[in-house]
């Protein structure tokens, strides 16, 4: 992560950048859906969008080693909670 | 608090400005009430849990009367507590009296008496000490955590002076009952149901922010030296469980929020179409679903279960190490066993739920994970009895509590098998057994471990050792009469004995009159002049043994209250001979805690090195010092589990 | 005493204490919208009614987006300008992430507001309309009440609040203040009344066993029961003393009051559980007789939805008459002629769809819609002669109803008035309308309530900070990278709450 006032001089044209690719995603979402109701794309483009968010505005992208721990086991839970929930609808007592 | 001058640091170091801590300065109410203090902070945690323990117990003494003698008035000393209101004319328990009590006596213990005063009060006072840290990372943040608990406690206790009533569909609140329940009241805001909710919101938060402290705190503020295997076991399970409420506790505030909305704002998260009250169709849309009220409760409910217990094993772990003279026998994987506990613990929860129609693989699916989960708990415990091998046992009263605890939460543990396999529990699901199952779990298994956490710590905090004779008074009484209360249960809940039965299955005759002991056993005839003996009958052993432990809690009280006063003084800042580094720091601790800032030498439970002057080698001395000149040349040869 | 590592990093960790915290405390915030996605994904999966797309407002949505993503970018400036010690710059990035979040705010009022002035109504047999309630008019039932019987074992005083004059209640003995404190005597009356009717059993139960005894057994009993009596006797005294207006009703279950003057009723629908001509019954069993004025839905329609009508097997389902459905007594002719033209041309269109399909993929099965979308139909889109409503003959335009008759133009929409008892279920856009709308709202309500905190947060910094600037400005950067982290993930939870909630 940047920490130095040279290095974060750097990195502003790259947070502009950033902000202004998300506007173009957030635009082309808007459109696709227009075009198909297709959930998978939305959600691609989400995840994308989320990405660069995590990554580069909230530097995950250089983060200490007790950060990524924290966040790897948080994002396992939160999988599991979703994926649980979801099988557990779809499994029928009875087929 | 004289010997803190001693610690502080000048004045200008602070940037806090307004928040000085000249400690002549600090008024009264700062120092005692809005503390910032971890040590003040754990001690209000305490004191506020012991208060709803007592609570809950009284409850729990209500109900127990209730079903043992059932249309019977309740005698004077119960019934002095409540209104005319709730009871039959003849001065019996109503129905809905018990379901109420029912509900809050689970709420109570668990959110507001046993999770508080193990991570509360014990994680509060103890882990900033074990890992020499001055305080908690966020002082303030702690002092929040605190008030929201109290306010949350005391929303959750007013709601019984409410015209509803307090909640009264379980300490579960499943919908899409708890949606309908209290809705016929004037204002639905001002029930039980509803306030049940807004008050678990402020418990949540508070336990949101103690989870971050603790981990901030145990991740950033350990002394010098103090790497992660030289960490007491007690901090291990104070993080584990910190991590449990830091993310299991957000989809229960999820369901709150949305039980909240389905009562107040109209809408049908958690109610099927087409359901009817009485004989009303509902006035909502539908559509929602009551599997996912469980699925966000129980994502909770599990590693609520652990956050009751892995306290308990760490402070059980610190006692037995101290009073066995040696090292906790597998110290690292027990820390392993922990671990893998915890993230288990987040992938079982289902298991509570093979009654609602999920499906053949889910099942299979959770069945697993949740036997899988008993192998760490069998390493924590089976560890725990290995390090009593060979100990020069010293069976003070921190130990007789600890040495107890072992076989109870096996019992507890043992009983939870049958639970976990999906046919078996078919059978058992919300039965006495379970009933039984959990309370070994938690009441002779947590609350015996907080005991002796409570006795263990008391010089710490006053100087003074509690009274043994008193405690002793207090162990052999609790221990009896807790497996009178829980052990029936279990036959009982075999027989088919329902946990909701306000008349203790009256009732059901037929389920409940069944013959335990034949007439002219010689059991009956010890027992009953040879009567025989039916399993309804049991309820009287049980409601007994209930106001046995009642009973047997009043040389606490006067223990607890009277050592504060009149306790012996200990002599040394090390009465237990202990190791750890809540020991090294002047007696009681000052704001600030320690003297000088602590360095971490050895692993924490280093008793009876060979070679060494004593037979306990503190973490914060050097070897020289702990050991003598001679030894430490030995004790660098050791293997050591420092290095991490 | 000083906590270590506040503002400069440990050196093995590599993190201040702040650091650690936000992040721990984002870790909770994701198992939190976890929870609510997951419970979304779930409902969605589960839901039995066909899922609202496209019913939000895009436009807005759309700018709420750009707002929070501006906002986003200018907290990291803010974050940048003070690590480089530009406290000017940090001020004004500052001040413009905090007016993103009024206008975010403001944005998302206005779209509450259409909401909850949205109404719908479904039918008995699920047909569906959807519009405005005309200005001036209310969905309230009224009632004119002569009589009120309350319930001493479930009534209370709620049904007050519906009685818009002063309404005096009259019992055979003369006037009673009907209130809380009313209830509350009663109720307090009658335990004192059980109890000692109770006493006086046990009483007569001991007597009768004393009969049967003998010596002094039998002498006991008597003195016990004398005992009883006794206190029976005075609790029976003390109703009687205490109690003097409640005494002729103690015993009864209910009680019946006359109101006078008539008392004026306008209370919602779910307040109550059941009406007639004469009778209104509220959900704690009181009941008011008198005469019902008005027990109505007017709605100025602009939507028709028969999804549920054709999709709901248990009434035919799929086999039912377009032209059958309940809505269309209540439309002008027009409505319903066009509307079943509409269908047919849908319809036809959808066939030629998969017809299209099939040649292309002779071996897969076409994928079956299950509310096809041509079920819906918002009324702008239908071309229609307004010939006047079939049962009423009020026309309220937007502009104030001088356009009756005109054909159906973009401001003209009739206005239907169906009768509670053909509404199986009336809402406003709310949570209660189905668990989408729950849902939505509580997602959107939950990350607005994180924006409002955020944007607290952030103004404390912009606005209290100069002095911390001055002492450490290290510190103050930390403080606000931590505050933009939170508001990072605000604007990441955005991200993904648009597309599924307004564009999927």
């Amino acid at each position: 992560m940047a920490e130095t006032p040279e290095e974060i001089r750097k990195h502003i044209r790259l947070y502009w950048g950033v902000g202004i690719t998300l506007l173009v995603f957030t635009v082309v979402t808007v459109v696709v859906a227009k075009v198909t109701p297709s959930i998978t794309i939305g959600l691609l483009i989400a995840t994308f969008k989320a990405g660069l968010v995590a990554l580069i505005f909230m530097h995950l992208n250089s983060e200490k080693p007790m950060i990524y721990k924290i966040m790897f086991f948080t994002a396992i839970f939160a999988a599991g909670l979703v994926w649980l929930f979801i099988w557990s609808l779809k499994d029928p007592i009875v087929r | 608090m004289a010997t803190s001058a001693t610690v502080r640091h000048g004045a200008g170091h602070g940037d806090a400005g307004a928040h000085s801590d000249h400690g002549h300065e600090i008024p009264f109410w700062k120092k005692y009430v809005f503390s910032t203090d971890h040590k003040v902070i754990g001690i209000q945690y305490g004191f506020t849990a012991l208060v709803f323990l007592a609570i809950g117990f009284y409850l729990m003494l209500v109900m127990r009367w209730s079903i043992a003698r059932p249309g019977e008035a309740l005698p004077e000393f119960l019934a002095a507590f409540l209104g005319d209101r709730w009871l039959n004319p003849d001065g019996s328990v109503t129905p809905d009296l018990y379901n109420m009590f029912g509900a809050m006596h689970g709420t109570i213990m668990v959110f507001l008496g046993i999770v508080p005063l193990a991570f509360g009060a014990f994680g509060n006072y103890v882990t900033p000490l074990q890992i020499g840290a001055p305080d908690m990372a966020f002082p303030r943040v702690n002092m929040a955590s605190y008030w929201f608990y109290l306010a949350g406690g005391v929303l959750m206790f007013s709601s019984f002076f409410l015209e509803s009533g307090a909640a009264q569909v379980g300490w579960t609140n499943y919908s899409p009952l708890a949606t309908m329940a209290h809705t016929e009241y004037p204002s639905i805001f001002w029930t039980g149901q509803t306030q049940w909710l807004l008050a678990m919101v402020f418990l949540i938060s508070s336990s949101l922010l103690g989870a971050v402290n603790f981990i901030t705190t145990i991740i950033n503020l350990r002394a010098r030296g103090m790497t992660w295997m030289r960490l007491p076991f007690f901090v291990w399970a104070q993080l584990v469980t910190a991590f449990l409420l830091l993310l299991a506790f957000p989809p229960l505030e999820v369901a709150a929020i949305m039980q909240l909305m389905d009562r107040m704002a109209g809408s049908s998260f958690f109610v099927p179409t087409g359901t009817f009250l009485k004989t009303e169709m509902l006035d909502v849309s539908g559509g929602g679903s009551p599997l996912l009220y469980q699925h966000l409760f129980w994502f909770l409910g599990h590693p609520e279960v652990y956050v009751l217990l892995l306290p308990g094993i760490g402070i059980i772990a610190e006692v037995v190490a101290n009073n066995t003279r040696k090292p906790i026998w597998g110290y690292r994987a027990m820390v392993y066993a922990i671990l893998v506990l915890g993230f288990l613990s987040f992938i079982v929860w289902a298991h509570h739920m093979y009654l609602t129609g999920m499906g053949w693989f889910v099942s299979a699916f959770f069945q697993t994970t949740t036997v899988l989960i008993s192998i760490p708990s069998v390493i924590l415990l089976t560890c725990l009895m290995i390090s009593l091998w060979g100990g020069s046992i010293r069976f003070t009263v921190p130990m007789l509590w600890a040495t107890a605890f072992l076989p109870m939460f096996g019992f507890g543990g043992l009983t939870g098998l049958p639970l976990a396999f999906n046919l078996t529990d078919l059978h058992l699901h919300d039965t006495y057994y379970v009933i039984g199952h959990f309370h070994y779990v938690v009441a002779p298994g947590s609350m015996f471990a907080l005991f002796a956490g409570i006795y263990y710590w008391f010089p710490n905090w006053t100087g003074r050792q509690m009274n043994a004779f008193l405690g002793h008074l207090h162990f052999w009484p609790s221990l009896v009469a807790m497996n009178l209360i829980f052990l029936p249960m279990f036959h009982q809940g075999m027989a088919g004995f329902h946990r909701r039965w306000y008349d203790g299955g009256k009732f059901f005759e037929g389920t409940s009159e069944r013959v335990f002991l034949e007439a002219g056993s010689w059991m009956s005839n010890l027992f009953n002049g040879g009567a025989a003996v039916t399993l309804r009958d049991l309820n009287h052993v049980m409601t007994f043994g209930a106001f046995v432990l009642a009973v047997g809690q009043i040389p606490f009280v006067l223990n607890l209250f009277g050592s504060i006063m009149w306790g012996r003084k200990i002599k040394d800042d090390n009465p237990w001979q202990a190791t750890t580094l809540e020991w090294c720091t002047p007696t009681p601790p000052p704001h600030g805690n320690f003297a000088s800032e602590p360095v971490v030498y050895r692993d924490p439970y280093e008793y009876s090195v060979p070679g060494a002057k004593n037979d306990f080698s503190p973490q914060w001395l050097p070897d020289e010092e702990a050991i003598g000149m001679a030894g430490a040349a030995a004790a660098a040869e050791r293997p050591s589990g420092a290095l991490a | 005493m000083e906590i270590p590592y506040t503002v400069t990093a440990r050196s093995d960790t590599g993190l201040w204490n702040a650091k650690i915290g936000i992040w721990l405390f984002l870790a909770s915030e994701v198992m939190l919208f976890g929870g609510l996605f997951s419970s979304y994904i779930f409902l969605r999966l589960g839901a039995d009614y066909p899922w609202p797309n496209g019913e939000l407002n895009v436009p807005l949505g759309f700018v709420n987006t750009v707002i929070l993503i501006l906002s986003s970018v200018f907290v990291v400036m803010a974050w940048a300008s003070l690590k480089m010690r530009q406290y000017g710059s940090y001020l004004k990035w500052m001040t413009a992430v905090v007016l993103c979040a009024l206008v975010f705010l403001v944005n998302k009022g206005f779209e509450y507001y259409a909401k909850f002035e949205h109404k719908t109504v479904v039918l008995k047999d699920r047909s569906v309309l959807a519009g405005h309630i005309p200005r001036g008019e209310s969905a309230e039932i009224r009632f004119r009440a002569k009589y009120a019987t309350v319930d001493f074992a479930t009534g209370n005083h709620r049904f007050l609040r519906f009685i818009d004059n002063d309404a005096r209640f009259f019992s055979e003995k003369g006037e009673v203040k009907m209130g809380r404190a009313w209830f509350q005597r009663h109720r307090k009356a009658s335990q004192l009344q059980a109890r000692a009717d109770y006493l006086g059993g046990e009483a007569s139960r001991l007597e009768g066993e004393a009969e049967a005894a003998h010596g002094t057994a039998a002498e006991d009993l008597r003195k016990h029961a004398e005992a009883l009596r006794r206190e029976s006797r005075a609790l029976a005294a003390e109703v009687k003393e205490s109690y003097p207006d409640l005494e002729d009703f103690a015993g009864s279950s209910s009680m019946r009051f006359e109101l006078r003057p008539e008392a004026e009723i306008s209370v919602p629908r779910k307040e109550v559980t059941a009406w007639g001509d004469n009778e209104l019954t509220f959900r704690d069993a009181t009941l008011l007789e008198g005469l019902l004025e008005s027990a109505v839905v007017k709605l100025e329609v602009d939507e028709i939805d028969l999804r549920e009508y054709f999709s709901r097997s248990e009434h035919g389902g799929a086999e039912r008459d377009a032209a059958g459905a309940g809505i269309f007594r209540h439309l002008p002719m027009g409505v319903r002629e066009a509307f079943v033209h509409h269908r047919e041309a849908g319809q036809a269109e959808f066939e030629a769809k998969r017809a299209a399909w099939e040649r292309k993929n002779p071996e897969k099965a076409f994928p079956e819609p299950a509310y096809p979308a041509y079920d819906k139909v918002y009324l702008d889109a239908l071309h229609f002669e307004g010939g006047g409503s079939s049962k009423e003959e009020e026309k309220h335009g937007v502009g104030g109803g001088a356009d009756a008759g005109e054909p159906g133009g973009e401001h003209h929409h009739p206005v239907v008035t169906i009768p509670y008892e053909d509404i199986r279920f009336f809402s406003s856009y709310t949570p209660k309308k189905n668990t989408y709308y729950a849902i939505y709202f509580t997602l959107t309500g939950l990350h607005a309530l994180h924006v409002l905190g955020g944007a607290l947060v952030l103004s404390f910094f912009l606005f209290f900070g100069k002095s911390l600037y001055r002492k450490n400005p290290e510190h103050l950067a930390n403080r606000v990278e931590v505050g933009g982290l939170f508001w990072h993930f605000v604007d990441l939870v955005w991200i993904f709450l648009f597309p599924i909630l307004y564009l999927m």
